[in-house]
C-alpha cells in the first residue's frame, strides 16, 4: 500500500509538469496581457514593465524560470495586478477561506444527500421517494447565482436572522448562508447517485442472502448493503471535494466571503499570469490528491481491491 | 404434520407489461427427512414458490393461498415474526455462490452474525461454531480462512461456505435453489454428499429445485413437475423417472442427455464414419496460450508471471468430424478454441488450416480465414447485438465475405438459413429481446453457418439452454454437420452432451490434455484418474443407478493454474514441493491405437499405462 501511495505520487511530479507546461502555453496563446488597458502604455515603459517581469524572455526560459522558482524557493512568483502581493500572499490569505465554507458544504452535501437517497431508496416507489427525488431534481435544476440571492432575500433581508455577506474571521452566522449555496447541487447529485446505488444493491443476491438470514432490515442496510453503495458515490466525492473547497466566484461574489474563486476569475480577466498559475496548480494538486484518498478508501472498502 | 405444507399458492407479479401469473395454485407437502424435487424448465415457476414461502419475492410480486410451515401460516405474516423463521428454521441456498455472499464482508462476520443475531451468542462462541460446520462442509483449514472475504474462495468452496451458514441454526427445512448449477461436476458432486448427509443426520426437509434431472435422480424421494406455474405430475423419485404419466414429464426425460446412453432413438445421431482416413483439414501442434498475471504488489514496480491458460496442446481434426472438449471451469478451454480461431493470438505453436500455418496471420488474412472458421458463443442474448435485427446479424458476415451479393440476394439466403435452423424466415425483421433463449441460439448458430464455413466452434453453445431446448439445439447442430460437412470443435463442461455430438474427445486439466481418445472409448474405458473422476461425478437421471453407484472422488479443490506443481496431481512421485521450481511434464502416451493418456501414478487398474 505505501509503495503503491509512493508511486502514485511519483507520477503526479510529471502530470503538475505538464499541467504548468499546458497552463502556460495556452495564457500565453490567449490574445492581450497583463499590462494592455484601453489607454495603451508608451511602448519604453511596456517594454520596461515588461523586462521588470521578466515578460520579454522566451517562453521556454520563463517556464524553466517559473519552475525553478517554485522548486527552489517555493515562490510563486508577484501578482501582476496586485501590487505589493504575491501569488502566495493571496492563496494564503483566500484559500483558508474557501476551504471552511466548502469543507462544511461537503460535510452538509454528503450527510444530507447520502441519508436522503438511502431513505428513498429503502422506500422505493413510495411518497418518500417521489419527494425525495423531487427535492433532489429541484435542488440540481436551481443554479447557485440564483439561489444566492434567494436566500439573501429570506434570511438577510425579510427575516433579518443572518448577515447578508462578509467573512468576519469565519464566524458560524457567516458561514451558514455561502454552504447552503454551495453545497445545495452537490447535495443533489449524491442524493441521486446514492439513491439508483442504493437500489442497485438492494437487487443484488447477497442482500436476497442478508434478508433469508432473517435480519433486521436496519442491520442489512448498514452492514450489508452501505458499503457497496457507497463505491460508485466516492468516485464523485473526490473531484466534488476539490470543487468546493478551491471555491466558487459566484459565493464569493454574492456573498463577499473573499476566497480564491474571486482571485481565481479576476486574474483570468486580468492575464494576472502568476495569480492564474498559482491557483492553477493548487487546484490540480488537489485533484491529484483527493482523486488518491479516493482510490485509497476504495481499497479500505472493497476487499477485492489491493494495490 | 407436515413441515411444510402448500396449498393453492398464487404468485402474481405486476409489470408492464399487465400482471403475469407466475405460480398459479399449486399443492405439495414436504416431510421432515424428506427431500423433495421441484423440478422444470426456466419460467416453470419453480423458484418463485420457494421465494413466496419465506416472503424473498421481489417488491412487485404478490402471494395469495396458503404456505404452513409446522403448522404455522407463513403467507402475510409480519416481517418480524417471519425474520425469527428464517434462518432458525427455515434456510436457504442460492443459485450462485459467486452472487449470494457479500463481497464486502469477512466470512466470518456474515456466518457470526446469524447466531448471534438468532441465538445472542457472543461472537467468539458464534466464531467457534462457525468453524464446526465449515469443517463439516470440508473447507480445508477453515479457522484460519475464517477472516478471509469470499473473492479468495473457487465457486465450489464459496457454495460450500453458503451451505454452512444456512445450516448454523440447524433448520428443520432447507430450500436449496438450484444448489449446483453454476458448479463444476466434481464440486457438485462433493456439495450434493453434503446435502445427502445432511438429511440424514439430522433429519432436515429439503426442497431442491433445479432443472438437472441427474441431480434429481441422485438426491430426491419425491419429486413434483411444474411448467408453466402449474404442476403437470408428481410421485415418488421411481414413478417419474420410469413410469412417467404426463407427455411433458416424458419428453423432459426424453430430452436429458445420457452419459451411457448411445441410443439417441428417434433423434439424429453423429455419422460416425465421417472424415475417416481423410487428411485433417486442421492440426493444432504444441499450442501455448499465456497471459501474464500480476504477481508481486510489494516492490514498486509490478511483476507479472505467465498464466499458462493453454500450456503445449496438440490434435488433429477431420473433414465432418466433431472434437469434443471437455474441462472445469479453467482449464482453457475456451482459450483453446479461441487460440485455434486466432481470435486470441496464440503464444506459440502451430494452427495448421488447411495445410496452412495461420497462426500469426495478418489482419487481412484472417479476415478471408473467418468465412471458414466459425464460432458459437455461450450466451445467445449478449452474443447478439441487441440493436441490430436478427436479419442484419445473420447477414452481416455475408457483407464482409460475398461483398457481390445484392440486398435481396443476402434477404433470400438469410430466410433460407432461418429456414434450415428450424426458425420462421418471417422472424428476420425480429430483435433479439423479442425472441426466446432458443430461438436466439438459432440465430447465433444461423450466423455462424451463413457462410458455409467448415468449421465450427460451439463454446458452450447449449450450455445456457433448458434441456428441452438443449436437445433440439443439439439435433439441429448433429443435422447441419451431416448435411454440410462441417467439422465442429464442441466445447462443454456438459460431458452427457459432449458425448452425444462427438467423434473425438479431449479431456482438458489446467492447460494440458490428459486423455484423447475416440468418443464411445474414452467413456468405456478411461484411462486417466481424473477423467475417471469426472465421469463418475456426473449424475445419472436414473435413481436405481444413483443409490447403487460407487462414485472415484477428487479430494480438494481445483488448484491455482499459477502454481506450478498442480499439474502433478496424478504424478505426485516425480513432484518438487517447491512452487517455483521446473516440474516434469507427463507425457502423452498411447494406451491403445488412437487412445492417448497422460502419464501418471498408478491407481488401480491403471498400472499399465505407466509400465508402457
Amino acid at each position: 500500500m505505501l509503495n503503491y501511495i509512493l508511486r502514485r505520487l511519483l507520477i503526479a511530479i510529471p502530470t503538475i509538469l505538464i499541467l504548468v507546461i499546458i497552463s502556460f502555453v495556452l495564457m500565453f496563446a490567449a490574445p492581450g496581457g497583463p499590462f494592455n488597458s484601453e489607454r495603451p502604455l508608451p511602448p519604453q515603459t511596456l517594454a520596461n514593465i515588461e523586462a521588470r517581469y521578466g515578460l520579454d524572455q522566451p517562453y521556454v526560459v520563463q517556464i524553466f524560470n517559473y519552475i525553478k522558482n517554485i522548486v527552489l524557493h517555493f515562490d510563486f512568483g508577484p501578482s501582476f495586478k496586485y501590487k505589493d502581493l504575491s501569488v502566495t500572499d493571496i492563496i494564503a490569505q483566500g484559500f483558508p477561506v474557501t476551504l471552511t465554507y466548502g469543507f462544511w458544504s461537503f460535510v452538509v452535501a454528503v450527510v444530507s444527500g447520502v441519508s436522503l437517497g438511502v431513505v428513498a431508496a429503502i422506500r422505493h416507489n413510495s411518497k418518500v421517494d417521489y419527494a425525495a427525488v423531487g427535492v433532489a431534481i429541484g435542488a440540481s435544476v436551481l443554479p447557485n447565482f440564483v439561489l444566492a440571492p434567494i436566500l439573501l432575500l429570506i434570511f438577510t433581508l425579510w427575516l433579518g436572522w443572518l448577515p447578508g455577506g462578509g467573512w468576519n474571521g469565519g464566524q458560524i452566522e457567516y458561514i451558514i448562508l455561502p454552504v447552503i449555496a454551495l453545497s445545495t447541487s452537490y447535495f443533489a447529485s449524491i442524493a441521486r447517485l446514492t439513491r439508483s446505488s442504493m437500489l442497485e444493491v438492494l437487487n443484488t443476491g447477497f442482500i436476497r442472502t442478508a434478508r433469508a438470514k432473517g435480519l433486521p432490515m436496519r442491520r442489512i442496510i448498514w452492514k450489508h448493503a452501505m458499503k457497496p453503495t457507497i463505491m460508485p458515490v466516492l468516485s464523485y466525492l473526490g473531484p466534488a471535494f476539490v470543487g468546493m473547497i478551491t471555491g466558487s466566484v459566484v459565493i464569493d461574489v454574492y456573498f463577499s466571503t473573499g476566497g480564491i474563486g474571486q482571485y481565481f476569475v479576476n486574474s483570468a480577466f486580468n492575464r494576472d499570469y502568476s495569480v492564474i498559475m498559482g491557483i492553477t496548480i493548487l487546484v490540480g494538486c488537489l485533484t491529484i490528491l483527493f482523486n488518491l484518498v479516493v482510490d485509497i478508501l476504495y481499497a479500505w472498502i472493497d476487499p477485492k481491491i489491493r494495490y | 404434520m407436515a413441515l411444510l405444507d402448500i396449498h393453492n399458492l398464487k404468485v402474481d407479479f405486476r409489470t408492464n407489461d399487465g400482471v403475469v401469473n407466475a405460480v398459479k395454485g399449486i399443492d405439495f407437502t414436504l416431510d421432515r427427512g424428506e427431500t423433495l424435487a421441484i423440478v422444470g424448465e426456466s419460467g416453470s415457476g419453480k423458484s418463485q414458490t420457494a421465494f413466496a414461502t419465506v416472503g424473498l419475492l421481489a417488491q412487485n410480486g404478490e402471494v395469495s393461498g396458503s404456505a404452513k410451515y409446522d403448522g404455522r401460516e407463513l403467507i402475510g405474516m409480519p416481517l418480524a415474526e417471519m425474520n425469527k423463521i428464517r434462518a432458525r428454521e427455515i434456510a436457504m441456498i442460492f443459485q450462485d455462490p459467486m452472487t449470494s455472499l457479500n463481497p464486502y464482508m469477512r466470512i466470518s462476520d456474515q456466518m457470526a452474525e446469524v447466531l448471534q443475531h438468532h441465538e445472542g451468542k457472543s461472537k467468539k462462541e458464534a466464531l467457534a461454531e462457525a468453524v464446526r460446520l465449515l469443517d463439516m462442509v470440508r473447507i480445508p483449514a477453515a479457522k484460519a480462512r475464517l477472516n478471509m472475504y469470499p473473492h479468495e474462495f473457487s465457486g465450489g468452496m464459496r457454495q460450500r461456505i453458503m451451505i454452512a451458514m444456512a445450516l448454523l441454526c440447524k433448520p428443520k427445512l432447507l430450500i436449496a435453489d438450484e444448489p449446483t448449477t453454476a458448479l463444476d461436476v466434481t464440486v457438485q458432486a462433493e456439495v450434493l454428499d453434503v446435502m445427502d448427509d445432511l438429511k440424514r443426520e439430522t433429519n432436515t426437509g429439503i426442497a431442491l429445485i433445479t432443472h438437472d434431472m441427474g441431480v434429481v435422480a441422485r438426491m430426491s424421494d419425491n419429486i413434483i413437475v411444474m411448467r408453466y406455474g402449474e404442476v403437470v405430475e408428481r410421485g415418488t423419485a421411481d414413478q417419474i423417472f420410469y413410469e412417467p404419466q404426463h407427455d411433458y414429464t416424458k419428453m423432459l426425460l426424453a430430452a436429458v442427455p445420457h452419459l451411457e446412453r448411445t441410443d439417441r432413438g428417434e433423434r439424429p445421431s453423429i455419422d460416425l464414419a465421417a472424415g475417416r482416413g481423410e487428411d485433417p483439414i486442421l492440426k493444432v501442434r504444441d499450442m501455448k496460450v499465456h497471459f501474464p498475471v500480476q504477481i508481486d504488489r510489494k516492490g514498486l514496480f509490478r511483476r507479472t508471471r505467465p498464466l499458462r491458460a493453454v500450456d503445449g496442446v496438440s490434435f488433429d481434426l477431420q473433414p465432418g468430424q466433431t472434437l469434443g472438449v471437455v474441462g472445469e471451469s479453467g482449464c482453457g478451454k475456451s482459450t483453446l478454441a479461441r487460440g485455434v480461431l486466432q481470435l486470441i493470438p496464440p503464444t506459440s505453436g502451430e494452427v495448421v488450416w488447411l495445410g496452412r500455418d495461420v497462426s500469426g496471420a495478418s489482419r487481412s488474412e484472417l479476415r478471408d480465414l473467418r468465412e471458414e472458421l466459425q464460432i458459437v458463443f455461450q450466451d445467445p442474448l449478449a452474443s447478439l447485438d441487441p440493436r441490430m435485427t436478427v436479419g442484419d446479424s445473420i447477414a452481416e458476415p455475408l457483407k464482409v465475405h460475398r461483398p457481390g451479393l445484392s440486398r435481396s440476394e443476402r434477404q433470400q439466403k438469410v430466410r433460407q438459413m432461418l429456414e434450415r435452423v428450424g426458425l420462421d424466415s418471417n422472424m428476420i425483421n425480429r430483435y433479439p429481446h423479442e425472441m426466446s433463449g432458443g430461438q436466439n441460439q438459432r440465430v447465433g448458430i444461423a450466423r455462424a453457418m451463413i457462410t458455409e464455413p467448415k468449421l465450427v466452434v460451439c463454446d458452450e453453445a447449449v450450455s445456457a439452454l433448458d434441456v428441452s431446448v438443449q436437445a433440439r439445439v443439439v439435433d439441429l447442430l448433429i443435422e447441419l454437420q451431416k448435411s454440410m460437412g462441417l467439422a465442429m470443435i464442441f466445447i462443454s463442461h456438459d460431458l452427457s452432451v459432449v458425448r452425444e455430438v462427438s467423434h473425438r474427445i479431449m479431456v482438458l486439466y489446467l492447460g494440458r490434455v490428459v486423455e484423447l481418445a475416440d468418443g464411445p472409448e474414452i467413456y468405456e474405458s478411461p484411462a486417466h484418474p481424473y477423467t475417471r473422476a469426472l465421469l463418475s461425478a456426473v449424475p445419472r437421471p436414473d435413481p436405481r443407478a444413483e443409490r447403487s453407484r460407487e462414485r472415484v472422488r477428487l479430494e480438494g479443490d481445483l488448484p491455482s493454474p499459477l502454481d506450478s506443481r498442480a499439474q502433478l496431481r496424478f504424478m505426485k512421485s516425480k513432484l518438487v514441493d517447491d512452487p517455483e521450481a521446473d516440474q516434469y511434464r507427463p507425457k502423452l502416451v498411447e494406451v491403445s491405437p488412437g487412445h492417448y493418456a497422460a502419464e501418471h501414478d498408478p491407481v488401480l487398474g491403471t498400472e499399465a499405462l505407466r509400465a508402457s
